[in-house]
């Protein structure tokens, strides 16, 4: 991608600015060379503790592929430790101070239910912050007209940094995020990336918080998937082979998984029964080719409980994406996947929550809704405090709405567009882009690595600096929290306000030290360049990193 | 900058990991780098079965022309296969005696699912992939102590490759995302705030733990990281490219790397793979993707004096299904190709070719010869020394039988 030399010269740039205005620095070896000590030591102790899981065979039934098999939620209760904190930092984009104490105020049933209402929850300030990227808001054919495709993918990724920030409709911000893996199509294929808006707008978002049987096959049926999974050349016509991609992943990811109980020849079966699911001509949508379907050794076979019986043709093809999606098996992978988003990965997919959850999908007529009320209102969800390691994504938003950062017309709407696209690449997380049909993985052992954290510590920087045009940050202007101007009180308004908790007193004591304050020293005129290294400190720590 | 960060690693260097329990596999300079070709590389189409008329009737549309295909000769060979035309590298690699050929390797998992097979093998255990959570490399370098440099272990890529799970290795795309941005601050007390920061979450214990290791490596390669990554000039500039020039950054500057993996995506051909003598088909594109960076970096280790001890092996989850489908690819199959390049092979084309006829096919694809965790325990044994290879493939009788391509 030619993107990262962009990425590399714009941060040279900045910081040789921050360079000349930079303050005394202090001699190596200086306050809290101890505590780095210390925890050097820790991470040799990690290792050792990988290393002895690593001899020892896993417990049975694994589900959660985490470095060093990290089993229950482990972790202090992050973001206050009330219910408030806890689904205000999982069920959005970024906890706040304000969101919580909103969610404990009010319950967190009655919360959720407006969340899970979301048509009826105001966003009309939406569409004025992302209308400088126009493609998104087009369909496939007038994306082509307009030419520069290529654009789609960036544009649609700044919308979706915007909604997650800034719309109102949080929680369903959050399982769009889901289905988008769940269904997972790379923008980055062509001609995918010309229906990826609508398929986007059409598809995820408006059956995300619906019925799972009315998104499966919206799914199955739009050119995006299509063309993504090779079904729109499938054909089987006059003894031909049928391409059994989309076959194979409807069964595997999308509907009942890979122990749901089929073989290959069921999945040779399924290819015929699908075959003629295509798309038009250039841009064109879902178009039934019965020139091309042949059922093959699908009639008079049974797949998964289901067997077309008379049918043939494009209704045959409906019929058994009815079936599957009431489908038992189906019915738990999607429970237990949402499980380990909403949840944990510590989830099981037989434990009791997903018995419960699927009890919800079952009796609901697969209401996603029903799914997510199960799995939000439970003991076991509210014993989850950081039990997740926050996607890159998610760390983005996080910032954005803990500083409390208002969005602001870019200048350059090309800078914003690249910055948000070429930041979330290098951190491996750009939107759409998990090459594989399977979506970016929900786990937490893939999200860190020493590679991961150093990324993750130097986004910090880039926000505690302003350093993204449409997203202004003022760091010295966090010093008006201090009704009195003294350093001590700054810290602590800077803390609660953005986090909901206390510094760590470690931690305070020793930025003290480095500027040479105590708690009561009032601002120094100089002080104001302190608050950008201040505010990164405060944003590096492990509590930004997990929900 | 750079200075202040290296003579801080000095002072507070990691301790080794739970020395007395792990077997001691000394570093002896040499490193196994370990592909993964994502999606299904097509075995057929890298080394076409031109001696066997039935490929092209499998494949009336997509097969590798006789006439295009680049010589393959060699002990093994017998005339079978030929190399694809965009594998120029490659071929020339193999005619120097630098690489081994497995064209019909695989594991015992016949669900042609990418992701419970990529599964299988990353964990070593693909008839049993479920009994555990961590990789095959992790398992190695987690049971076997080399002196536990925190450059021991390197993913080129945006996280840790699956197969190193188990193992606190290293990440990175490029060279600049081993450097802390620290924006005028002193690079000292921007780590020493990042460790009692993390210290104080001591009861999360794997993101405090994962600190630990990243604020000792990143001393380390301070230096590499001042020197910047940019490309030469003539290198790919692909992402396997940009990875490949990672890694050979990391080798040349001394990094007492022994294990890396790189991952290569884009192979998963469901159609339209192409013309081969169409430098702008599908499928001939993604191989001279793959040759060119493997031929840039080979040459980089030569002129570094590392030529013989690097040793690349490259595996993929499935190869493709013989016959082609409707829609000019093909679908997924069973075995699959595998390649051993650099130090210590042993040249040639191993493990037999089972054939492409319809009775030669294994439900419908290539059969199986040779099981990919012979290859790996081989390599394991001989180019990095010791391990207990029964811990690291567990349930896999890793007795050398069959394979033999590496010599040493």
């Amino acid at each position: 991608m030619g993107s990262a030399a962009t990425h590399t010269e714009d941060r040279d740039r900045i910081d040789a600015t921050a360079r000349n205005r930079s303050g005394a620095s202090e001699p190596a070896g200086g306050p809290g060379a101890g505590s780095r000590r210390q925890l050097l030591r820790m991470g040799s102790l990690a290792g050792a503790g990988l290393a002895a899981a690593a001899c020892a065979p896993a417990p049975p039934a694994p589900t959660n592929p985490g470095t060093g098999g990290s089993g229950a939620p482990a972790g202090p209760p992050v973001w206050g430790g009330t219910t408030g904190s806890l689904a205000s930092g999982r069920l959005t984009w970024g906890s706040t101070p304000a969101l919580a104490a909103h969610i404990d105020r009010v319950g967190l049933d009655v919360w959720l239910e407006r969340q899970l209402a979301w048509r009826n929850i105001d966003d009309s300030h939406i569409p004025a912050m992302v209308a400088p990227w126009p493609r998104p808001a087009l369909g496939a054919a007038e994306i082509r007209q307009l030419g520069q495709e290529w654009l789609v993918a960036k544009e649609l990724a700044a919308h979706e940094t915007i909604r997650r920030c800034f719309s109102n409709r949080q929680l369903h911000e959050v399982v769009v995020d889901f289905f988008h893996d769940h269904f997972n199509v790379d923008v980055n294929t062509t001609p995918a990336q010309w229906h990826m808006p609508d398929y986007d707008r059409t598809v995820i978002r408006e059956h995300a918080l619906g019925r799972f049987a009315d998104l499966l096959p919206a799914v199955a049926s739009h050119p995006a998937m299509l063309h993504y999974l090779d079904q729109a050349s499938s054909r089987a016509d006059h003894g031909r082979t049928p391409n059994e991609n989309f076959a194979r992943e409807l069964l595997e990811l999308h509907t009942v998984g890979s122990e749901g109980g089929y073989d290959e020849d069921d999945i040779k079966a399924v290819a015929h029964l699908l075959s003629g699911w295509s798309v038009g001509d250039g841009t064109g949508g879902f178009t039934f080719r019965s020139a091309w379907h042949d059922m093959g050794p699908m009639a008079g076979r049974t797949v998964l409980g289901w067997n077309p019986g008379g049918l043939s043709g494009e209704a045959a093809g409906r019929a058994f994406l009815a079936h599957l999606a009431r489908h038992p098996a189906t019915a738990r992978k999607l429970c237990h996947e949402l499980a380990v988003r909403l949840v944990g990965e510590h989830v099981g997919p037989h434990d009791p929550l997903v018995d419960r959850a699927v009890s919800a999908y079952e009796s609901s007529g697969t209401s996603i809704p029903a799914v997510v009320r199960a799995l939000v209102l439970s003991a076991e969800f509210g014993e989850s405090a950081g039990a997740k390691v926050r996607r890159p994504a998610s760390l983005v938003t996080q910032f954005v709405r803990a500083l409390g950062i208002e969005w602001q017309t870019p200048s350059d709407p090309d800078s914003f567009l690249w910055r948000n696209w070429n930041g979330l690449a290098s951190l491996g997380n750009a939107n759409h882009s998990w090459p594989a049909p399977n979506g970016y993985p929900d786990s937490n052992g893939y999200w860190l690595s020493v590679g991961a954290l150093v990324a993750r510590w130097n986004l910090a920087v880039w926000f505690s600096h302003g350093a993204i045009d449409g997203l202004p940050f003022d760091a010295a202007s966090t010093m008006q929290w201090a009704p009195n101007g003294r350093w001590g009180e700054w810290l602590d308004e800077l803390a609660m306000r953005t986090t909901g908790e206390p510094w760590p007193p470690q931690q305070r004591t020793t930025i003290l030290e480095h500027f040479e304050v105590d708690a009561d020293t009032e601002f120094r005129p100089w002080d104001h360049w302190a608050a950008p290294q201040v505010v990164t400190v405060l944003l590096q720590t492990p509590r930004f990193q997990r929900s | 900058m750079a200075g202040s960060l290296t003579a801080a690693a000095g002072a507070v260097a990691l301790p080794a990991f739970s020395p007395d329990v792990a077997a001691a596999a000394p570093y002896n300079g040499n490193t196994l780098v370990s592909m993964f070709l994502r999606g299904g590389c097509d075995g057929l189409s890298l080394f076409p079965p031109v001696g066997h008329p039935a490929y092209f009737d499998a494949r009336p549309a997509v097969a590798v022309p006789a006439e295009a295909a680049l010589p393959l000769s060699g002990p093994g060979a017998d005339g079978d296969f030929g190399w694809h035309p965009g594998a120029t590298k490659l071929s020339a690699l193999f005619d120097a005696g630098r690489v081994a050929v497995v064209p019909a390797a695989g594991s015992p998992d016949h669900s042609r699912s990418h992701f419970d097979c990529q599964d299988g093998i990353d964990k070593g255990v693909p008839d049993n992939r479920l009994s555990r959570h961590d990789g095959w490399i992790g398992r190695f370098l987690a049971s076997t102590s080399s002196g536990d440099h925190p450059l021991r272990a390197f993913s080129a890529g945006s996280g840790l490759a699956p197969a190193m799970r188990g193992y606190p290795g290293i990440s990175a795309s490029s060279v600049d995302q081993l450097g802390l941005s620290t924006w005028g601050e002193d690079p000292e007390w921007v780590m020493d705030m990042l460790a009692s920061g993390y210290t104080a979450d001591a009861a999360g214990a794997d993101l405090a733990g994962w600190a630990g290791t990243t604020l000792g490596a990143l001393g380390e390669l301070a230096p590499l990281v001042a020197a910047g990554g940019d490309l030469p000039d003539g290198w790919p500039t692909s992402s396997t490219g940009r990875l490949f020039f990672t890694l050979a950054r990391l080798l040349e500057e001394g990094f007492p790397v022994q294990a890396a993996t790189l991952d290569v995506g884009g192979w998963d051909h469901h159609d339209q793979m192409g013309d081969a003598t169409d430098v702008n088909g599908r499928t001939r594109r993604q191989i001279a993707m793959l040759d060119e960076a493997v031929g840039a970096f080979m040459a980089r280790m030569d002129a570094a004096g590392l030529g013989e001890r690097v040793t690349l092996v490259a595996m993929t989850e499935f190869g493709r299904r013989v016959a082609e489908n409707s829609s000019g690819g093909a679908d997924h199959g069973h075995a699959a190709p595998m390649l051993v390049v650099g130090g210590g092979v042993v040249p040639g084309v191993h493990g037999g070719y089972p054939g492409v006829s319809p009775d030669d096919l294994d439900r419908g694809d290539l059969a199986v010869t040779v099981d990919q965790r012979t290859v790996l325990s081989e390599l394991l044994a001989k180019r990095l020394g010791a391990g207990d290879l029964a811990a690291v493939f567990p349930g896999f009788d890793t007795a050398p039988a069959g394979f033999l391509g590496v010599a040493s």
